[in-house]
């Protein structure tokens, strides 16, 4: 059976453990490969692996199930191949699949609700796709960090929740660091100001939008990719919050 | 607490005085105090209208002319008859307090300001040629030397976003910190409206309320105003005031005839507004008194509505427009002088609409204020429409605001619009 390699790009939260989706080369372009594990739905910790890493896989096709068509069967992890930095990979989800407009998402209409949007799943025609935005804006609410976002068809996409692993590990980390009450509000303060303006704010940036799976009927959006990738020295400016 | 500081005799008969004394032919001394002023005494009944009117606006007494229409036209029941009103609060609207007045409760401040003013800057000549002038039309008539105009990949929005984000960040505010938009445009055509537009592209709270706002170049101070009295009422805390005018999209040479349409620039500007104790480290410009009114008699001079064939119908009369303008400014800033006991020779700037350069400084020249201190914004942009008095609010505002309220004077803005419109406001 052939050996594919697949550049890691997406590590999100999907219970009870992470869904992973790769690039594979394919025409002086790439295509995302989502690789299941060898056993269940999702792949469990610990995983070693982070985004970036070129992973060799033994694949299989899954079942056409729209949307999610990038679905393989794998044997598991094979070998580590070697490592991009979050530049290279961002350069190569650039020549993935991508769209400027909520109608070029995932070929079909998008659906705006008050809070998220979603798609009729068998009318899509993929379920992962990369779009630059205008303007992003992160916010802890009702226990989950969403995030609300301006194309740069300068369409909006409100309150999509972020499973991007980086991200929720993030922000984790910064509970932990805020000591004391009203943690929700104060993180939401530290992601408003600070952090917004020093690091979200007059750029555009690179997300990855991907759909849960259909229920029944119904895929919703959500956050998979947040470029820039946090990083632990962010979490100084939150005790500098604190501080003053 | 109010922050309202009462009229009293001595306030009053100044502002008695004073409105009296602008009626006076020159080198005419004051009536004793039981003259008659319009029977035996020096004024005409125009002039005595005027000098109620005067006095209407400096008090906030909005029915003093009637009380006084069966009473002696002295100084002596003029007072009297003031104090009597003063005395019945529900009819008297007192002018905002001094700036000596340390307790100011309920007012509030300009804590954040900007502006963008469109990429493109093209040269008076090139606007003569464009528009079919005789060289020297509006480089040497009107005193413009270039104008702003959007680059390629620019438009109201973009121009309104940059001010808005600017202006958010001076202010160290975030978006989701705002519960008001306040946006004004004389150029915006279409739905969803700019502040709609501007609240889902700043990804505001869906609890952010979003006004839309008229009255072309009086439209930014209409917009301050309204953020001023919704902050003093308690309905909002943080308010965003954004202005932006591309006419360069609209007043093209096949639509309008070039002395008007070579007149105009593409600018934008923001302004954060909330009350002065929630303002941070710096003394922060307050908001004082406003005046706003509208004189129908110029109504036909300036028309424009959209005809058929996409072309705009327009009616300019440029002379008795630029008169009524520099009359009428000059006017609002004696008012708010009279209103707020602040003096034009005290000002640290004028931020003012300027229909053209030549007018601010025939306008500057009858007023007596100094050139230098109007910022000038026609000069190298061209008429921003309601962004002019916005863009200049920004640079008096850049200029100024960093020395402390003890070294520095109060900033006057004046504005007037077709109809004609007229509206100012003094910021301490």
């Amino acid at each position: 059976m052939a050996m594919t390699e697949l550049i890691l790009s997406e590590i999100t939260r999907m219970d009870p453990g992470y869904c992973v989706i790769g690039l594979e080369p394919s025409e002086g372009k790439y295509r995302s490969i989502r690789p299941g594990p060898p056993f269940g739905h999702a792949w469990l910790d610990p995983f070693p692996y982070k985004r970036g890493d070129k992973l060799l896989f033994q694949l299989t096709p899954s079942p056409m199930t729209r949307p999610h068509v990038e679905d393989h069967r794998s044997t598991g992890v094979l070998e580590k191949k070697g490592q991009l930095s979050e530049a290279e990979l961002l350069s190569c989800l650039q020549k993935a699949e991508s769209a400027r407009c909520l109608r070029d998402l995932f070929g079909c209409q998008v659906r705006l609700k008050r809070r998220g949007a979603f798609v009729v799943g068998k009318l899509a025609r993929r379920s992962i796709c990369g779009t630059e935005a205008q303007k992003v804006r992160l916010k802890w609410e009702a226990r989950e960090l969403r995030a609300s976002i301006v194309l740069s068809s300068c369409e909006t996409l409100p309150d999509l929740p972020v499973v991007d692993r980086s991200w929720l590990l993030f922000v984790g980390a910064a509970f932990d660091a805020i000591k004391g009450a009203n943690q929700g509000q104060r993180l939401n303060r530290y992601l408003a100001r600070r952090f917004q303006k020093g690091i979200l704010d007059g750029r555009n940036h690179f997300l990855r939008i991907g759909l849960t799976r259909p229920v029944p009927n119904v895929c919703w959006l959500m956050v998979d990719t947040l470029f820039p990738f946090p990083r632990k020295s962010w979490l100084n400016e939150l005790h500098d919050e604190q501080a003053i | 607490m109010s922050y309202r500081q009462p009229l009293d005799q001595q306030r009053l008969r100044k502002i008695i005085e004073q409105c009296v004394r602008r009626e006076l032919q020159p080198g005419v001394d004051l009536p004793g105090p039981d003259e008659d002023l319009v029977d035996d005494g020096p004024l005409d009944s125009m002039a005595w209208v005027s000098a109620v009117r005067g006095i209407e606006v400096a008090t906030g007494c909005r029915d003093f002319g009637d009380r006084m229409s069966d009473q002696p036209r002295c100084f002596r029941t003029m007072l009297a008859v003031l104090l009597a009103a003063v005395e019945q609060p529900d009819n008297i609207v007192a002018p905002s307090p001094a700036p000596e007045m340390k307790q100011t409760e309920g007012v509030s401040c300009i804590a954040g300001w900007a502006s963008a003013v469109g990429s493109r800057i093209v040269d008076a000549s090139d606007v003569e040629k464009e528009f079919g002038l005789p060289p020297g039309k509006i480089k040497s008539s009107a005193g413009i030397k270039t104008v702003t105009r959007l680059a390629k990949d620019e438009d109201e929005i973009s121009l309104c976003l940059k001010s808005c984000e600017a202006a958010l960040a001076k202010a160290g505010s975030d978006i989701g910190d705002v519960d008001c938009l306040i946006a004004t445009s004389e150029t915006f055509i279409g739905f969803p409206s700019l502040g709609a537009v501007l609240h889902a592209r700043l990804l505001a709270d869906e609890s952010c309320k979003v006004f839309d706002v008229g009255g072309a170049c009086v439209g930014l101070l209409n917009g301050l105003f309204i953020a001023r009295c919704l902050l003093e009422s308690g309905q909002a805390r943080l308010v965003l005031v954004a202005s932006g005018d591309t006419h360069s999209r609209i007043l093209s040479p096949s639509r309008v005839k070039g002395e008007f349409g070579g007149l105009f620039g593409d600018g934008a500007s923001a302004f954060i507004l909330q009350p002065v104790g929630a303002a941070g480290d710096g003394t922060p410009y307050r908001l004082g008194e406003f005046l706003f009114g509208c004189a129908g008699t110029y109504a036909s001079a300036l028309r424009i509505s959209m005809s058929a064939e996409d072309r705009i119908a327009l009616t300019f009369e440029g002379e008795v427009l630029a008169r009524a303008a520099v009359e009428q400014m000059g006017q609002v800033l004696e008012d708010l002088e009279l209103r707020t006991g602040q003096q034009r020779s005290e000002a640290s700037a004028f931020a003012l609409h300027q229909p053209n350069p030549r007018l601010v400084q025939l306008l500057a020249k009858q007023v007596g204020v100094p050139l230098e201190k109007i910022p000038q914004v026609a000069v190298n942009c061209g008429n921003l429409g309601s962004s002019t008095c916005g863009v200049a609010l920004s640079m008096a505002l850049t200029e100024n605001s960093k020395q402390s309220a003890a070294q520095r004077g109060p900033i006057f803005v004046a504005a007037v619009g077709p109809g004609l419109l007229w509206g100012g406001s003094v910021l301490y």
